[in-house]
């Protein structure tokens, strides 16, 4: 029964990854950021220091950054300058957006979106924690629906911080965010696919790199 | 319902819908350069959001600068995710080092490398890691720009062709005939110039160059 029901749970899995990105199987894994220097004359040759192997599936942005779907983007760009409310992190979030030449009054626009986003997706957040708290970890399959419920609100809200940053920005901004901020942030991201086991299987690994990185703290 | 039947059935509630919504880990890592009251920083973020629909993990990001010109590093640890510890889904570690201080410009080659982990405490089982290892070249643009007569506006010398160049500046007093104006860049697959700019004294011998590594400052 246990191996038939793996055997049922693999082909889900790959019917569901396909369809949700068609592409994912055709990419290849590059695991190895190439150094990039100005002059190949005063290039330095480095590459990784840790070989660390990409999962299968991922997405590289800097190589594909088309397979980057925008609602990652704009997640990575809000979760990167929300919640910098020292002057000094302020200071890092207005230089990160400063790179792009914006308007001020864009800027502001920007950081005041992220900002948005993040306090009203905690609320989504703390709802999704209650759940696991809750059911974990032997969640019933209904869990899985209140959570994907949830997990559409979150992309909901997205959309609709989205939305108003791009009315509220001048023409000129909304250009710059979406032809040269939201492109970056692309290159800068990597999108992997959920385990394609539960626990236990192929694509997890006992654990001790991470009980090794929390003693360290 | 069994042990097994239990997961196909999560599995194909949270497979079947799949091409509606997000259900991908996504991970960040990036670094560019702050710039202020004349000193400077490369600063580095490395972010992790998953879905709601993971069968519940927590994720720790780790992000390391290094300064290959001098050894220094700066390394930042944090945790966060949804598997039941905390509230936070998002996870994000920052780390900064300085480039530019009162006395040296601090640039040259550096290394962000961060690391991405997931676990799930209930199995003691880890995801696989993303990885992140970005190889960066730190410079600073030297602009020289020349005083306008009986004004404090300065503009930007002929055949003066730098990565980041400053193309005017207003100063509130008269700071000479010819100033320089500093802008730190940071270069992987381009150059991103730092906004803002740091002003020096300059002089007829001044040239607009490239500053990379370790400079004593006033430069000349």
């Amino acid at each position: 029964m246990m191996k038939t029901a793996i055997l049922f749970l693999s082909l889900t899995i790959i019917t569901g990854t396909l369809i949700s990105a068609p592409r994912l199987f055709s990419l290849p894994v590059n695991d190895e950021i190439r150094a990039a220097t100005p002059d190949d004359s005063t290039a330095v040759s480095r590459t990784k220091r840790t070989p660390v192997q990409d999962a299968p599936g991922t997405i590289v942005g800097l190589m594909n950054p088309e397979l980057i779907p925008d609602r990652a983007a704009h997640t990575m760009l809000f979760l990167v300058l929300a919640d910098r409310n020292t002057s000094e992190e302020r200071a890092k979030a207005r230089a990160y957006l400063g790179r792009f030449r914006l308007d001020e009054s864009d800027l502001v626009a920007i950081l005041a979106a992220a900002n948005d986003y993040r306090r009203r997706v905690g609320v989504l957040n703390d709802q999704a924690k209650a759940i696991k708290d809750k059911h974990w970890p032997k969640p019933a399959p209904k869990v899985f629906v209140a959570l994907r419920e949830l997990q559409t609100k979150k992309e909901t809200l997205l959309d609709e911080v989205t939305t108003s940053l791009h009315r509220n920005v001048s023409p000129a901004g909304l250009q710059t965010i979406q032809k040269q901020v939201i492109p970056y942030v692309k290159s800068r991201m990597k999108v992997t696919p959920e385990p394609r086991t539960l626990p236990g299987g192929e694509d997890w690994r006992p654990s001790g790199h991470i009980s090794k990185v929390m003693r360290g703290n | 319902m069994n042990h097994a039947t239990r997961y196909v059935l999560i599995a194909l509630l949270y497979f079947s819908s799949s091409a509606l919504v997000l259900a991908q880990r996504m991970d960040y890592a990036d670094s560019w350069v702050v710039l202020s009251n004349g000193s400077a920083s490369l600063v580095g973020s490395a972010v992790t959001d998953e879905p709601y629909t993971s069968y519940g993990h927590e994720y720790y990001v780790t992000a390391t600068l290094t300064s290959e010109e001098d050894g220094r590093t700066a390394v930042s640890w944090a945790n966060g995710g949804s598997c039941g510890y905390s509230n936070i889904q998002c996870t994000r570690a920052d780390v900064s080092l300085p480039i530019l201080t009162n006395d040296e410009l601090l640039t040259g080659n550096f290394f962000l490398e961060s690391i991405h982990e997931g676990t799930c405490p209930y199995y003691a089982m880890n995801l696989s890691q993303a990885y992140f290892g970005i190889p960066l070249l730190v410079g600073a643009s030297v602009t020289v720009l020349k005083k306008a007569l009986s004004t404090n506006f300065y503009t930007k010398i002929p055949n003066c062709s730098v990565a980041c160049p400053v193309d005017q500046y207003i100063a509130g007093s008269n700071l000479g005939q010819f100033i320089q104006g500093l802008v730190p860049w940071v270069y992987f697959y381009g150059y991103q110039c730092a906004p803002g700019v740091g002003i020096y004294p300059g002089s007829s011998l001044s040239t607009c160059r490239e500053l990379v590594g370790v400079v004593n400052l006033p430069f000349p």
